[in-house]
């Protein structure tokens, strides 16, 4: 926030005491600018000489201390309001909104979910003003009882953890509702999408995970050359094997298709040479490393375009109304023609079922836009995914949501949620069943209490609970950091997706 | 010793997806936080300020490549790492010697989420050890864990030394090109040149900022997305070619895991997905019919199995193709009398001879035709089109199975 020459003039007239303080904070910061503008060549001399920084009332504050701040609202008695007002507006919140800003954990979580920088500052500014107040009545707390140590909460260290404690209660609160939200089945589609901003951990569990042709084209070529790779007696073998097994790649005997294992594991199966298991782990490391360096190599070689197709996108079959709109601008009637009409196996099927014009297809495609066919399990999908990918009607999706799990698709026919015809059209539109395991729940949906009824301790379904969901086994037990062997429970009672054995 | 410290499950499974995505060790990651929350726990007065900007493990870049893993104290960088179970701690060889190791190594006892500081190592500790460690590209040292350990002694030490300027020194800067070879695969560079490298990122700014710009451009941060990605592509073909082995019986699994993979190619990696199955149910169909009716004209087939994936029953798509009517309604009454489904069989004498008493016509059916021998043809080559158009019908019927998993 920045202050104004009388902000700077009703804290002096506060404190006449800190004006010699002031003044030489001023001289400092001119006699530091005009050593670094005499150290800048020319052109930049001229650039920077337009804007001189002046001293603000942060930097004042800055530079007299907690202690000083305390001590003076200590001794102050009728302008005592005035100066804590000025030291929560022009301390206590600019301190918290740059901490807030450069908060690791709040970065990371507006990052996973994709907010704009602007909603970002938006959300730091709120979080930082309503720091800035609870500090404000901390101070306000020790001061009415006289405490010696009130000035502790204005120490740059104490406002830290403040901003810390006040991030991770954010993000809970935000995963907690939306996890809520995810289960909300009740949703108008006239409603805005909650899940727009919530994390893509859902979308990229590998069952859910939409492979283009393109990748998968890629991804042929790729296995072919590692095949080959393996196969070559001039490759060191050991590496590629740490890739294979790590990846889940089921190139060798040591690995199985989908099944990653954790760096414990490789070491185990690949009996891997160290006369500790941090000598062990160390070495698989080295391996890994080196194993990819050498298919980064080869691919260099042999596959220079793969990385092109990972890129950022947008399908057109899963995105939401929202991110139709912002991410690839497409306008509201094209969103809803191009819903009504899902799914497409290519781009170009938006300009073959009039949905836009093809112009507009080289704009989309420049934006990232991408169609892979997306299959939508009736057993778990989300009711907006029944509507808006699928096209059943809300009344439908509700019903489906309502009678479900199915043991087969056509019991969708036998309950009379839709025709002969209905369901042709709901195949059509990719919807497809995953058989719920009788006796085996998924672990990512299973009721906290029946993970604990189980036998696993409570504090650990907790974590397992607020970590969901869960691509594989060793994800789980990397994220638990824990050995899973140990829980046998676990794999005796739950299923875990697709990849469950 | 610093207190015990807990992480939140959310921030561990955020810590996941970011190490996930950058290719990083996570157990390196959460340590890193435990240390963190440790030192946000210390008494505001010790006045210790964490700040992860300017920090070289701000640079996923440098995370995933050389395993950087420091917390930013008081705008000094210190190195974190896991205790493991057998009382060492390994830190990458490249960084020993750098200034990013200068403040030394935090150590953290884990224990799942939960963990605490309990030892520094020193810098000279490691370059002691790294003669001694060959040509690993880790070096592991013992720690000794002290009960009396003081964290925020140790802390406060460290940020109130003086700071060294290692840039000075630093002659020969890398260039764009180097510090790509450097992130693709800096194995091909000598052990020197690249903590010279790290030297420089450290400390000078025009590198680290290079350094971003080249790690932004080179896309091999997705290289284990896309391993990921084989593995899953992997898995779905061979659950499908799983599906399908049973129901076409004639084909080798390694000939149906090809088909899956040159149509995942042109429809996408969802096998279930619906024109997926179709098509890959009529290739499969045509392929299994190929090899178990050897005889059988190539066009034809496609033509009976076309019409039967299209709606018609086998017998109306045969009707369609063969000419001569009576052939088709004997071969169908053949077909009708043999109850299993065997690979195909010419029609017997007998069998002719039964048709023609079932559906009441004279022997002489032969008569009708210009060429006898032109008759039991007919026949024949409707019971086979019969016979594909029926391996067919049947995998039509698989279009519902394989939408199921």
């Amino acid at each position: 926030m920045l202050t104004s020459q009388g902000q700077i003039e009703e804290l002096l007239d506060i404190a006449p005491d800190w004006r010699q303080i002031f003044d030489s904070l001023s001289k400092d910061v001119s006699s530091e600018q005009s050593s670094q503008l005499g150290s800048q060549p020319a052109a930049g001399l001229a650039a920077k000489a337009g804007k001189p920084k002046s001293v603000g009332l942060f930097e004042l504050f800055e530079r007299l201390g907690a202690k000083a701040l305390y001590k003076k609202a200590q001794l102050l008695k009728e302008d005592r309001e005035k100066f804590l007002a000025l030291v929560r507006n022009f301390y206590l919140q600019p301190l918290a909104a740059k901490m807030v800003s450069n908060n690791q954990n709040l970065k990371r979580f507006f990052l996973q979910r994709r907010v704009p920088a602007d909603e970002q500052k938006r959300h730091a500014l709120s979080i930082a003003t309503e720091l800035a107040e609870k500090l404000e009545a901390a101070v306000r707390k020790h001061l009415g009882q006289d405490a010696e140590d009130g000035f502790k909460v204005l120490l740059p260290a104490y406002v830290q953890r403040s901003v810390h404690n006040q991030a991770i209660d954010y993000i809970r609160e935000e995963w907690d509702w939306e996890k809520s939200t995810l289960q909300d089945l009740n949703l108008d589609p006239e409603q805005e999408d909650p899940r727009q901003n919530t994390a893509d951990d859902s979308q990229y569990m590998p069952e859910n995970q939409a492979i283009s042709g393109e990748q998968v084209s890629q991804l042929n070529q790729l296995r072919d050359m590692l095949e080959k790779m393996l196969g070559d007696k001039k490759n060191q073998r050991e590496p590629l094997e740490v890739v294979d097994c790590m990846f889940g790649l089921g190139l060798t005997k040591f690995s199985t298709a989908g099944k990653e294992l954790t760096m414990r594991e490789c070491c185990d199966v690949l009996q891997l040479p160290g006369d500790t298991q941090a000598r062990k782990i160390a070495r698989c490391q080295v391996l890994l490393d080196k194993g990819l360096s050498m298919v980064r190599e080869g691919i260099r070689q042999n596959l220079p375009g793969i990385a092109d197709c990972w890129q950022t996108e947008t399908n057109v079959n899963r995105a939401s109304r929202r991110e139709l709109n912002q991410q690839l601008g497409m306008t509201e009637s094209e969103v809803e023609r191009l819903i009504v009409q899902r799914q497409y196996r290519r781009l170009l099927e938006l300009v073959e079922k009039s949905i836009l014009k093809e112009p507009r297809l080289k704009e989309l495609e420049a934006k990232g836009a991408v169609a892979a066919f997306v299959p939508v399990d009736i057993n778990s999908a989300t009711n907006r995914d029944l509507m808006d990918i699928l096209g059943l009607s809300k009344e439908t999706a509700l019903q489906v949501c309502q009678k479900r799990p199915f043991p087969h698709l056509s019991n969708l026919v036998d309950l009379k949620l839709v025709d002969e015809n209905g369901l042709k059209a709901l195949l059509n539109r990719g919807c497809v069943l995953k058989v719920v395991v009788e006796g085996r729940k998924d672990i990512n949906s299973a009721p906290l209490d029946e993970l604990v009824k189980s036998g696993i301790e409570s504090s650990l379904a907790k974590r397992i609970e607020r970590g969901r969901p869960f691509g594989t086994w060793a994800e789980l037990e990397d994220y638990l950091q824990i050995d899973l062997s140990r829980y046998p429970v676990l794999r005796q009672n739950f299923c875990l997706g697709i990849f469950s054995d | 010793m610093a207190s015990k410290v807990e992480i939140c499950p959310e921030v561990a499974r955020m810590a996941q997806i970011k190490t996930r995505s950058i290719g990083a060790s996570l157990t390196n990651e959460l340590s890193r936080l435990i240390a963190e929350e440790s030192i946000l726990a210390i008494d505001p007065e010790v006045d210790l300020v964490v700040e992860a900007a300017n920090t070289l493990t701000e640079i996923d870049a440098l995370v995933s490549t050389v395993g950087v893993n420091g917390v930013g104290v008081n705008g000094r960088e210190i190195d974190v790492r896991p205790l493991c179970p057998d009382g060492f701690i390994s830190v990458p060889r490249v960084l020993i010697g750098t200034p990013y190791l200068s403040a030394g190594t935090l150590v953290v006892q884990m224990s799942g989420h939960k963990g605490e500081i309990v030892a520094h190592v020193g810098p000279g500790s490691f370059l002691a050890q790294e003669d001694k460690a060959g040509q690993e590209d880790y070096v592991s040292i013992r720690v000794n864990i002290d009960p009396a350990f003081d964290l925020e002694k140790t802390l406060s030490s460290i940020v109130h030394a003086p700071v060294v300027d290692f840039g000075q020194n630093l002659k020969n800067l890398p260039d764009k090109s180097e510090l790509a070879r450097f992130l693709s695969n800096r194995q091909q560079l000598i052990l020197a040149r690249q903590k010279q490298i790290v030297t420089a990122i450290a400390s000078k700014e025009s590198v680290r900022e290079l350094f971003v710009e080249v790690a932004q451009s080179t896309p091999w941060a997705k290289l284990s997305q896309i391993l990921q990605t084989s593995g899953i592509w992997e898995v779905r073909t061979l659950r499908f070619t799983e599906k399908l082995v049973e129901k076409f019986p004639a084909l080798s699994r390694d000939r149906i895991k090809d088909e899956i993979r040159k149509a995942g190619e042109e429809f996408g990696g969802q096998p279930e997905t619906p024109e997926f199955r179709r098509e890959l149910i009529k290739r499969l169909t045509k392929m299994e019919v190929e090899e178990r009716l050897k005889s059988a004209a190539p066009a034809k087939v496609k033509q009976i199995i076309d019409a039967v994936v299209s709606g018609q029953t086998a017998k109306d798509a045969v009707n369609a193709i063969i000419s001569n009517k009576v052939a088709v309604a004997l071969a169908v009454s053949i077909k009708e009398q043999r109850s299993a489904i065997a690979d195909f069989c010419q029609a017997s004498a007998e069998e002719i001879g039964m048709a023609f008493g079932k559906l009441a016509l004279q022997p002489a059916y032969a008569t009708h035709s210009l060429d006898p021998e032109q008759g039991v043809e007919a026949i024949n080559e409707a019971l086979l089109l019969l016979e594909a158009g029926q391996i067919a019908e049947r995998a039509e019927d698989l279009d519902i199975d394989l939408a199921v998993s």
